[in-house]
């Protein structure tokens, strides 16, 4: 039976996010009336973060996961690392690189009980690895390559791993729809002992449209919207643990719920990265 | 003479035995053995699990009495312990971020079975007492007996991905434990196990395997590390750290049987 490979050190997972960076995604987004590449940046760091967190036990860091974060929109031609300072050379890191390189760290408040009846405040420090960026054009396909290069030098080094998790987050139409859809075919296939890869697409929109959230037929998507169609077919079906941890977040999966939500709202889209993350690489 | 006790843990492929997140303890006199199993993805949860064994195997009363009355009692000395070791790391100003864990991860989390055992051949009839929260096991074989006794979980398909636990704060509800009690006679051995050893002992027996079996005669750790070592391979048990601790009351045999 397939996905049911443990994340360990002996066996870490391996997390690809694409973020498209192109012109559309300095849009308005979300309730606080940003835009979207920062949302998108934001909620990245925020995923990042709590993946760290999940890799540690307080004492030590384990490196039980592998990273890569891509965008796609500042080339026309081709995808590029999204990490920057020290990690600008390397579109792979483990956790403990991640962990020791951040650009910079942005602090909140939080107050702890001391068990007698006080408050202790302390600082919650939250890393910044992604920065926001919007230009360009959203050479998709150029993407999915590059994310097939990755996850194949990977699961050579890791063949009994749980097969890696790639989530796409995307605003626009891909520059070419028939290349965009090959190159998905080939992450798609490739696979560790464990299953293949898994694709997520969370399709953002600042508009009022309704959303598609994790549908199981295309008959639940907009009738005639092509796109829409697209990006449903390139999703993987969620395997058990995910729809379980989708089900868990308050949704409403069905058994063969593909994981892609179309049109979605900040919090939706939040939502599949949790689902994609939370049951694999969290523990 | 007291109880004899053996215990062997290993921890997961690839990780170091400090690693390991199990915990086991018993008093001097072998009456209290107790195992705790701290939740990788909660925060100090090898602490938690340690403070917690520690908490039962050197309580000087009845510990499981005192966990019947109130469970949540029982645990806030041994929250308020934990607190304080969060509350100096929180408070070290050479900290790294990662090791104050978030609004979501601020606890330990860990399963625990503890056992008392008579150590006298002349208590009351050679009764023993167990309480248990999770997924961590207590088992009984009697002599020249193939019946296996569980608890609190009897059947392989009870074990779960999530479990109940004690929490390291007292903010946060634990959930109530479970209690049994039997006598034992001369000859009986008790194990108390980690989820992937219980889960596999249960497994193993439905499956009327004899291997099962082996476990209870294990005497060396080498040994304990083989059978867990061929069991990973052959995929049979998860990969998660590993636990068994064997108990074998030390008395007369004439003085068993109420």
């Amino acid at each position: 039976m397939s996905y049911n490979q443990e994340i360990s050190r002996a066996n870490p997972g391996y997390l690809v996010i694409l973020i498209d960076q192109s012109f559309s995604m300095c849009y308005p987004y979300g309730a606080a009336g940003t835009i979207k590449a920062k949302e998108c940046a934001t909620a990245v760091n925020r995923v990042l973060r709590e993946t760290v967190l999940a890799c540690t036990d307080g004492e030590d860091i384990k490196n039980s996961c592998d990273i890569s974060v891509l965008g796609y929109g500042k080339l026309n031609d081709a995808a590029v690392n999204a990490f920057s300072g020290n990690l600008a050379s390397k579109p792979m890191v483990t956790i403990q690189e991640l962990t020791e390189n951040c650009l910079r760290v942005e602090t909140i408040k939080r107050k702890v009980s001391d068990g007698a009846g006080g408050l202790v405040e302390i600082d919650d420090q939250f890393p910044i690895w992604i920065e926001p960026s919007a230009v360009g054009e959203t050479p998709m396909t150029e993407a999915f390559k590059m994310a097939s290069q990755l996850v194949s030098d990977w699961i050579g080094e890791h063949k009994s791993s749980f097969p890696p998790v790639v989530i796409n987050i995307t605003d626009g139409e891909a520059n070419s729809l028939p290349s965009a859809r090959i190159a998905a075919e080939e992450l798609t296939q490739l696979e560790t002992d464990d299953g293949k890869t898994l694709l997520l697409n969370a399709h953002i929109s600042g508009g009022s449209e309704t959303e598609v959230i994790l549908p199981s037929s295309s008959e639940q998507l907009p009738k005639g919207d092509n796109y829409a169609q697209f990006l449903f077919e390139i999703s993987s079906e969620l395997p058990p643990l995910m729809l379980e941890r989708a089900a868990a977040s308050g949704l409403t999966p069905a058994p063969y719920s593909k994981g892609f939500v179309y049109k979605a709202k900040l919090e939706t889209m939040i939502q599949l990265l949790e689902i994609g993350t939370k049951a694999e690489f969290r523990g | 003479m007291p109880n004899q006790i053996i215990a062997f843990s290993v921890p997961k492929i690839g990780e170091e035995q400090k690693n390991n997140q199990d915990r086991f303890e018993s008093s001097s006199d072998g009456s209290l053995t107790a195992l705790a199993d701290g939740a990788g993805s909660s925060l100090y949860p090898s602490k938690w699990a340690e403070i917690l064994v520690q908490s039962f195997c050197q309580d000087l009363g009845n510990p499981i009495a005192r966990i019947q009355r109130s469970h949540q009692e029982w645990l806030k000395p041994a929250q308020e312990q934990w607190r304080q070791y969060y509350l100096a790391k929180l408070t070290n100003p050479n900290r790294k971020w990662w090791e104050v864990g978030s609004q979501i991860k601020d606890r330990g989390s860990a399963t625990f079975i503890g056992l008392s055992l008579p150590t006298h051949p002349d208590s009351e009839a050679q009764k023993w007492q167990a309480v248990a929260i999770g997924d961590s096991c207590l088992f009984k074989l009697e002599r020249n007996s193939e019946n296996l006794f569980a608890f609190p979980l009897n059947n392989s398909g009870d074990f779960k991905t999530t479990t109940q636990c004690f929490e390291s704060l007292p903010e946060y509800s634990s959930f109530s434990p479970q209690f049994i009690e039997g006598y034992c006679n001369w000859g009986d051995t008790f194990l108390l196990a980690s989820d992937a050893l219980a889960h596999w002992l249960l497994t193993d027996y439905e499956n009327q395997s004899q291997e099962w079996q082996k476990i209870f005669e294990l005497k060396k750790i080498e040994d304990f590390r083989q059978a867990i070592d061929r069991l990973r391979q052959n995929n049979l048990i998860k990969n998660d750290d590993t636990t068994a601790v064997l108990i074998k009351p030390e008395f007369d045999e004439n003085d068993t049987d109420p």
